[in-house]
């Protein structure tokens, strides 16, 4: 028989599971089973002419780009400072942390604008680059800078952790077996982190596909050239096509089901390598 | 490979870890650093290996200097504390990754490969557990995986740092004897680190104790303990008995010229205070039985007297009563018996 646990009483138990499972129900479960039942009022033959109408289309793709630069930049990124962080010992160490962390504790609307300020026309550079005819507002680049911003934490912070843990002593072996530390690190490093690793870049691609804030100050809301998927969907929303939009959403919905569904499964995988104790 | 270790320093901010340590290591010797936690020992271990570089001094692989030779050029074998093993890779390819990362002129081809790790795993004695993952061996067999990953790249020095901390004793007493014979075989120059005199003694040719960064002597097992040359040495390696000279008054022999004289708690012997007087060639301490503990063969006195605490080692025999604490006692030492000690 199970011991009885401190906290453990029947009542309580029965009251916190049932306040959660309903909040959970109505705050989350509910408003995602209502964008599917939206999106799919008018039939599926609606819901899918929506989806392929042409700015739909482009603001998939225009996302879909954002995260095919955002998402490696911020892996490089984030694999460089998680590894500076664990492995050296350096003056202004846990200040470098805080501030790689500061993305998750600003408000994104806050770094769209600081972009503005320093990228826009009447921003630090903006005559600059205006002179130099390089566009940076309203245009993918500051989409792109926009994202990145607000996704630098996420590898870092997944790998600065194991790395710690991990300490140095296995580079230190394959060095003195010979190895480059090139060799090293592709052959030991990067397979020692790789479940992490993927754990963060899963993470990164979710919020850079989700972002609205920051992108939406720097984008421009530019219909069918800078509007990304979130974007769009607002910009729908507002058009009174809610079809349309709760299609545009259902796409960004079945993005959060795939991450869901990764997450889980690296869980699984993280939690039984730790148990094994490497 | 012949070793020097040529007055070698290392500083670690405000903290000594070595001061000026000299040190020759023949071909085909085992030698063990032994020392307190903080004496230094793995500093050197990991300077010789290249994981360190030290402040000043050298270090010499056959006469050549290896001072500033990368680590992985040293060819050094090189054993961890905790192992650590490649955990994403089996145990066959653990030991393959010294052979598969050489420099492609040199690298052997994978039927070579193959035979390579086999031979070593068989030395070992891992032959079936080749496509083992580390999280599934028990600690002497990683422990084993760790020396065979080291030995396949043919290193001309075997380092290892407390190889046997992280074992259970018996698993601990049967390794060690172990590595001592296979290092013989293979008349491999090895040095290992460890805090435990007795696992040093029992294994090697010769033990350098180490403390606060400094080398304090060098010897065989046998030499260290019947002449250390310090008080600390003669407290590390066994226990001692040590007696300032100056409390002896004119009972202290001699010949012995140190400052300090030492002596083991089995040479004392116990007598009642008012028997004869001190057999001739024999140093006598009086004192009051303050302690008493049963250890099996022997019981342990512990002998309050004006100069300090001193213990005595007597061996039991059944049907023998003990002496009761508070009794007045004599203790007889054989001036053989006493070790001369510098500090």
């Amino acid at each position: 028989m199970a011991t009885k646990r401190v906290g453990d009483q029947k009542l309580v138990r029965r009251l916190l599971i049932g306040a959660v499972a309903i909040i959970a129900i109505f705050l989350i479960a509910a408003p995602l089973l209502a964008i599917l039942s939206y999106a799919f009022a008018g039939g599926a033959g609606r819901y899918f002419e929506s989806l392929l109408t042409e700015d739909t289309l482009h603001a998939v793709k225009l996302s879909v780009i954002t995260a095919l630069i955002a998402v490696p930049i911020n892996t490089l990124f984030g694999i460089a400072a998680a590894w500076a962080i664990a492995k050296f010992d350096f003056p202004g160490r846990r200040f470098l942390t805080a501030i790689i962390e500061l993305p998750y504790s600003i408000s994104p609307i806050v770094a769209g604008v600081a972009y503005l300020f320093v990228f826009g026309a009447q921003g630090l550079f903006g005559p600059w680059l205006q002179a130099n005819d390089i566009k940076i507002m309203f245009a993918l680049p500051g989409i792109v800078l926009a994202s990145l911003f607000v996704t630098a934490p996420f590898v870092a912070r997944e790998l600065i952790p194991l790395l710690e843990a991990q300490g140095r002593e296995r580079e230190e072996a394959g060095i003195s077996l010979g190895a480059s530390g090139f060799q090293t690190f592709w052959r030991i490093s990067l397979p020692g982190m790789r479940w992490a690793l993927l754990y963060g870049i899963i993470l990164c691609n979710a919020r850079v596909f989700g972002e609205f804030g920051a992108v939406s100050i720097v984008s421009g809301n530019v219909r069918g050239e800078t509007n990304t998927l979130p974007l769009h969907v607002e910009l729908l929303y507002q058009d009174h096509n809610s079809v349309g939009a709760f299609a545009a959403a259902s796409v960004l919905m079945l993005i959060a089901v795939f991450t869901l569904i990764a997450k889980f499964l690296l869980e699984r995988r993280g939690v039984r390598r730790h148990a094994e104790g490497t | 490979m012949t070793l020097h270790i040529d007055s070698v320093s290392k500083r670690f901010g405000q903290y000594q870890a070595l001061d000026s340590v000299s040190l020759d290591i023949p071909k085909g010797e085992l030698v063990a650093l032994l020392g307190p936690s903080g004496s230094g020992k793995t500093t050197l271990l990991r300077i010789i290996a290249g994981l360190e570089t030290p402040d000043q001094g050298r270090v010499l692989f056959d006469g050549e200097d290896a001072t500033d030779v990368a680590p992985r050029y040293r060819q050094i074998g090189f054993v961890f504390q905790h192992y650590a093993l490649f955990p994403h890779l089996s145990v066959f390819e653990n030991v393959a990754f010294g052979l598969r990362v050489m420099a492609r002129e040199t690298r052997p081809s994978e039927e070579q490969v193959r035979q390579r790790v086999s031979e070593i795993l068989k030395l070992v004695r891992l032959t079936n557990l080749g496509e083992r993952f580390p999280a599934q061996l028990s600690g002497g067999q990683r422990q084993r995986v760790a020396l065979a990953r080291a030995l396949v790249i043919r290193p001309r020095v075997l380092l290892l740092d407390e190889p046997f901390g992280a074992l259970d004793v018996t698993v601990r007493t049967e390794l060690r004897r172990w590595l001592r014979e296979l290092q013989q075989e293979l008349g491999l120059t090895t040095i290992f680190v460890t805090h435990d005199q007795e696992e040093a003694s029992a294994i090697c040719d010769r033990i350098a104790i180490l403390n606060e960064g400094k080398l304090l002597q060098t010897g065989s097992p046998v030499d260290l303990f019947t002449a250390p040359a310090t008080s600390f040495v003669a407290g590390f390696l066994g226990s001692a008995n040590i007696l300032a000279r100056d409390s002896l008054g004119a009972g202290a022999p001699a010949g012995l010229a140190g400052a300090k004289l030492a002596f083991r708690p089995a040479d004392g012997k116990l007598s009642p205070s008012a028997a004869a007087p001190a057999p001739g060639g024999h140093l006598r301490l009086s004192g009051t039985v303050q302690h008493r503990e049963f250890l099996g063969s022997i019981v342990r006195y512990a002998i309050a007297r004006p100069g300090g605490e001193v213990q005595i080692d007597a061996p039991f025999k059944a049907g023998e009563a003990f002496i009761a604490p508070g009794t007045e006692v004599a203790v007889d030492i054989p001036h053989d018996a006493l070790i001369s000690l510098n500090s």
